[in-house]
């Protein structure tokens, strides 16, 4: 099977080593509400990323952080960035809860 | 804990070569605002070579520091980082296996070459992972480290090895099983493959 490109690491690995996650019509429509413009039917990953997002520590500082490139790219000043990122940070947590 | 010949002899010389090269980028350094204590760059997946990893084990070792609990982090993270992007490593803030709770280094003075030449001359707040951009101020060092591991090549192609760098975690265990005779030298390259097929 050919290299595949994980849909979070956008790096190729082996297709046969890449787990695949089939959305609901409804996961699919709360994509669109969120801006996604095409959500898929099918989305893979490598294992690694399952791996890391699996550790619910590490995920919630890989959305973090990812948030506040985000907002950084968007136009927000840094301190504004560090700040969404914080609440949304703790609105993660406090919905674990 | 002594190896063959062969192999003393071409780890001193990588010893040699890490301390001479850093030594080198340090001297033209005019200003650092690196503190202790700050530890922003322990979250970035480090990689060795296994000939860093054997002088890093034997100074661990013979200071104390080696542990069962150590080596139990340092292959969980070594595992975890194979086949890991650098960027989802960073975003995660994953610790450096040898960052002690007190954010200070257990391994400092016997610490990577990478982390050796890792130094910002600007403001700390945008060496954090999670603030890494165009502001940072981390000193390029892309020449120190292309001739540094031009040599390790070198010296590692000696000992019949191909493989270059390995993620510290992997390293380290594997120094300890070449120092306790359970594994050889020539077969790091195949131990590596494993741990990649397996974890990675």
């Amino acid at each position: 099977m050919a290299d595949i490109k994980c849909d979070l690491c956008r790096n190729p690995k082996p297709g046969e080593s890449l787990t695949s996650f089939e959305t609901t019509p409804e996961e699919r429509a709360t994509m669109k509400r969120m801006g996604e413009t095409e959500p898929r039917e099918v989305y893979s990953y490598c294992r690694a990323c399952i791996r890391l997002l699996a550790n619910p520590e590490k995920a919630h500082n890989f959305m973090k952080g990812l948030v506040e490139f985000q907002a950084r790219a968007s136009g927000f000043d840094e301190s504004a960035a560090t700040r969404a990122a914080g609440e949304f940070a703790k609105k993660l947590k406090d919905q674990k809860k | 804990m002594k190896l063959p010949l062969l192999i003393e002899r071409v780890v001193a010389d990588s010893e040699a070569r890490r301390i001479e090269e850093a030594s080198t980028f340090h001297l033209r350094l005019e200003k650092v605002s690196c503190v202790t204590g700050c530890s922003s760059c322990c979250y970035r997946p480090i990689s060795v070579t296994i000939l860093e990893g054997l002088a890093m084990y034997r100074h661990l070792v013979s200071n104390g520091k080696w542990s069962s609990s150590l080596r139990e982090r340092l292959l969980k993270t070594g595992r975890e980082q194979l086949g890991t992007s650098p960027e989802m490593w960073l975003l995660s803030m994953t610790p450096c296996p040898l960052l002690s709770e007190g954010t200070l280094c257990e391994a400092y003075e016997t610490r990577p070459f990478t982390c050796r030449i890792h130094v910002s001359t600007g403001d700390p707040y945008y060496c954090h992972p999670h603030h890494l951009g165009e502001n940072t101020a981390i000193v390029p060092k892309e020449d120190h480290i292309g001739r540094y591991l031009s040599h390790q090549s070198k010296l590692l192609r000696s000992l019949g090895l191909h493989s270059v760098t390995m993620p510290l975690g992997v390293a380290l265990p594997l120094a300890e099983r070449i120092c306790n005779g359970s594994l050889q030298v020539v077969n790091v390259d195949h131990e590596l493959v494993q741990e990649y097929a397996k974890h990675g």
